[in-house]
């Protein structure tokens, strides 16, 4: 479908503040396609303030005032509607995010899907369980039988968000995360990407206005200090995805009083244990292929290598081959976005680099050089992001502990990992794995599908956004009594 | 292994081409240079040399089906990536004959240096591009002036050939009190003013030479001084690295407009040049010779007579045609003991008549989320 109506960059609740917010188009003409017409909204310090104030007072007014289980209904009716195909706000996201971010219209529209299906319901109760235990203390003082006393979680008032535009549909877990502590949110678009969480908005606005009321989503130029530091100072909390100049830059500005969850780069890798190769190479390669695949590799869960162990019933080279025809299978389901002028060099060097050093006899093959997508083998020293787009990186190695010396120069960065052991031979390499640095383990073909309760970048990211007030009334004496 | 016989026969190979290259780019400065046939001739013929000596490079030009006798234009001539520069000695002949190791800019960890070897005779085709190039483009006026590096000394950056390069300026058109101005310590902007205002009271010219970062953080420091230093009539300005290395004087404009106003330096006497580890030429811009010899400049750099820059398709190599955006593709007849065709990762456009502009480099688009981009990777571990 084509977008021929102007679509805006924000969505400001109607009657949170006074004035219409003036609007600046903007013509995007992706390349082979049709123009969009988007429309940012010309903000000052002072409206984006007001703006603060105004959903403070909502959070405070309104959601304060709402039992939980009224706001988990709300999120869950618009995931479900976001999941089916012939909604008007995602048939005009798959359009407008595909042509502004690159992405193929089919993997704007998985990765949705994948999105709204981790975001029922059942999931956001799942992960407020997980995480602070009854959510009923979002409510009110609730009993507590180890304490012998009752407990209270308060949200924020407003918790600020800077959306990222790597995953299609991503920043509504922001909107989600504060919503499911009571608080307002602000949400800043990503300039790449300003076009879903208005539609997102729309969505929430017809199916819960109170609620809708309770969220706003600017964009402006981050490069604009005054409108920035409006936004920064109105917060309680700030949740902010981006590279590594963008979180250093924010953190610095960002006053002392307010909390932040950063989501920053991070690095995935696959394991692949001799065992998993004597199985169907196809079909393992296939899950293997598909989180190399999924979100063009984008995202902080995707691999940026895959080691495998040497030895078993098949090569690293057979699997290295079986992926190179799993991701032209993945083409016709899932095409790769086209790579820039600078991601298509920087490729480029790096396979004609191994192609040159093949020649030279050293043991580096590059298995498969197509426009969409690669494979190679190359042993490495450390654990390197690979070129962007779909690049699959094979290592082979003796012994799947061996992959440890090889992550420890980025244990920092460290998030997936991705293991296929089905003989559960290297049970210690979780262990070790996990005290390196990754927060997540899965195996292949999940890569990107973490749940709801996944503890992202290692941390439990709706409980550290409340404070707690518990209420301790048995003496020292009753409490050792406790049972 | 190779035998004794064949290095011998490379080595002798190589000081012929070695002999014959620098002859005629000695003749492009008489009344008899080279026409682009000539250029091309040699140019196969090194190209054919380096088929047979440089092993890794013939044998992936043969897994290729590429052959010297169905290679008849420089542009079909295949380019090396300079990453595989570090990753591979590419060397025609036996490294031991190798006198010099130049290295690129590293870094501690994860990512390798390149290196490229010249020997005695390699160092000499070298200079002689060198000399004529400076010649020809940034001191076409013939006059001698004190030039001051803003670059360390190869005593003490024996492995930059940023380092090589000025000292060899110096030597053949330095003033007597020329000298470098980074030494272990770092660049001593003071010590550069004060230099800079000794030559203003004696009324010597003044050549400004080295890396653009540097020669922007000695504007600062003007500036922070807060009043102009005009350069005595003669002096100029050659920086390099701008585009390629250094984010805030990408922009060579404004570190023009600044060198103005705070050297008093016309933008014609302040050009940016580019040099590589893997070429043995350099690309001036080409503002400083047009206005000495009076004619309109060509816009961007212009390659040496002995040289070409294309700008291609990233994934095809194609070269484009002009005013597209590609990547930058280099030819350098002076590199005769390396490959003489490497493909960078510099993004670029070229216009009709063979000059070029740099755009930057292939980082890709800015890193939008949480997947670490290689380049912002390298930043972290240059930091």
């Amino acid at each position: 479908m084509s977008v021929d109506v102007p679509l805006e960059t924000f969505w400001i609740p109607p009657d949170l503040i006074a004035g219409e917010i003036a609007v600046r188009p903007e013509l995007v003409n992706p390349a082979g396609g049709p123009s969009i017409e988007i429309r940012r909204p010309e903000l000052d310090a002072a409206r984006l303030h007001a703006l603060t104030l105004a959903l403070r007072q909502r959070a405070r007014q309104q959601l304060a005032k709402r039992p939980i289980r009224t706001i988990i209904d709300a999120l869950d009716r618009v995931a479900a509607l976001w999941l089916d195909p012939g909604l008007p706000e995602r048939r005009i996201a798959v359009t407008a995010i595909s042509a502004m971010s690159g992405f193929s219209a089919p993997m704007v529209e998985h990765a949705l899907v994948l999105e709204f299906e981790s975001s029922r319901g059942i999931h956001l109760e799942r992960a407020l369980r997980s995480e602070l235990g009854d959510p009923a203390v979002l409510d009110g003082f609730v009993a507590d039988g180890l304490l012998g006393g009752r407990l209270r979680a308060i949200g924020p008032e407003l918790v600020g968000g800077i959306a990222s535009a790597n995953i299609p549909g991503l920043p509504h877990l922001t909107v989600t995360r504060a919503l499911l502590v009571k608080s307002s949110c602000l949400m800043r678009s990503s300039r790449d990407e300003p076009l879903f969480l208005p539609l997102f908005a729309r969505t929430l606005a017809r199916v819960d206005p109170e609620l809708a009321g309770c969220l706003a989503v600017v964009d402006f130029d981050p490069a604009d200090e005054r409108l920035e530091q409006a936004f920064l100072e109105g917060l309680d909390h700030l949740i902010a995805y981006g590279g590594a100049e963008t979180i250093a830059s924010l953190s610095v500005r960002l006053p002392a009083r307010v909390g932040a969850t950063w989501h920053g780069h991070r690095l995935g890798f696959t394991v692949i244990a001799r065992g998993a190769l004597a199985g169907d190479l196809d079909e393992l390669a296939e899950r293997v292929a598909y989180d190399f695949v999924l979100f063009d590799r984008e995202a902080c869960l995707s691999p940026q290598a895959c080691f495998v162990e040497i030895g078993g019933n098949a090569s690293p080279r057979d699997l290295a081959a079986a992926i190179g025809r799993a991701l032209e299978r993945w083409e016709e389901r899932l095409p790769a976005r086209a790579l820039s002028t600078g991601d298509l060099a920087r490729r480029r060097q790096t396979l004609d680099t191994l192609a040159l050093r093949a020649a030279a006899l050293e043991p580096v093959e590059v298995v498969c050089d197509g426009p969409r997508h690669a494979v190679v083998i190359e042993p490495l020293d450390a654990l390197i992001p690979a070129p962007r787009g779909r690049f699959v990186r094979v290592v082979p190695v003796s012994d799947a502990r061996a992959v440890l010396p090889l992550l420890e120069p980025v244990r920092d960065l460290l998030q997936v990992a991705v293991i296929e052991d089905p003989e559960d031979r290297i049970p210690d390499l979780l262990e070790a794995l996990a005290r390196l640095g990754v927060s997540r383990i899965t195996r292949a073909g999940l890569a990107g599908l973490p749940s709801m309760m996944w503890r992202h970048d290692g941390t439990p990211c709706l409980a550290r956004l409340l404070r707690w007030v518990g209420e301790e009334r048995s003496s020292p004496a009753e409490r050792a009594a406790i049972r | 292994m190779r035998s004794v016989s064949v290095s011998s026969g490379i080595a002798t190979r190589r000081r012929e081409l070695h002999g014959r290259v620098a002859e005629a780019i000695a003749r492009t400065e008489s009344s008899e240079p080279p026409d682009p046939e000539d250029w091309r001739r040699l140019g196969l013929e090194v190209f054919a040399f380096q088929l047979d000596a440089i092993e890794a490079y013939g044998r992936w030009c043969a897994t290729r089906s590429i052959t010297a006798s169905a290679v008849d234009t420089l542009d079909r001539i295949p380019a090396v990536a300079t990453e595989a520069f570090k990753h591979l000695q590419l060397f025609a002949g036996d490294p031991a004959d190798a006198v010099r190791t130049f290295r690129t800019s590293g870094t501690s960890l994860g990512e390798r240096r390149g290196s490229a070897c010249f020997t005695s005779n390699g160092l000499s085709l070298m200079d002689l591009a060198i000399d004529v190039r400076a010649r020809k483009m940034l001191f076409p006026d013939g006059r001698s002036t004190r030039i001051l590096a803003l670059a360390p000394s190869p005593a003490d950056d024996p492995e930059r050939i940023m380092a090589y390069g000025v000292a060899r300026l110096i030597g053949e058109f330095g003033q007597r009190g020329s000298s470098f101005l980074v030494g272990a310590a770092g660049f001593d902007s003071g010590r550069c003013i004060d230099m800079l205002d000794d030559a203003v009271l004696e009324g010597v010219p003044v050549t400004l030479a080295g890396a653009t970062s540097l020669f922007a953080a000695l504007i600062d420091a003007l500036e922070a001084r807060g009043r102009p230093t005009p350069l005595p009539p003669g002096s100029r300005a050659m920086h390099a690295g701008g585009a390629k290395r250094w984010n805030a004087p990408a922009e060579p404009g404004l570190l023009g407009e600044r060198a103005l106003r705070w050297l008093c330096l016309p933008r014609e006497r302040c050009i940016n040049l580019l040099g590589m580890t893997e070429l043995a030429s350099q690309l001036y811009d080409d503002r400083l010779a047009a206005s000495f010899e009076g004619r309109a400049a060509r816009r961007g750099k212009v390659p040496a007579p002995w040289a070409r820059t294309w700008v291609v398709d990233p994934e095809s190599g194609v070269p484009l045609s002009a005013g597209q955006v590609g990547v930058l593709r280099h030819l350098d007849l002076a590199s005769v003991e390396r490959p003489l065709c490497i493909q960078t990762d510099d993004l670029g456009v070229s216009f009709e008549d063979g000059s070029f502009e740099i755009l930057g480099r292939a980082t890709g688009a800015a890193p939008r989320g949480c997947a670490l981009d290689l380049e912002v990777w390298r930043g972290r571990n240059d930091s």
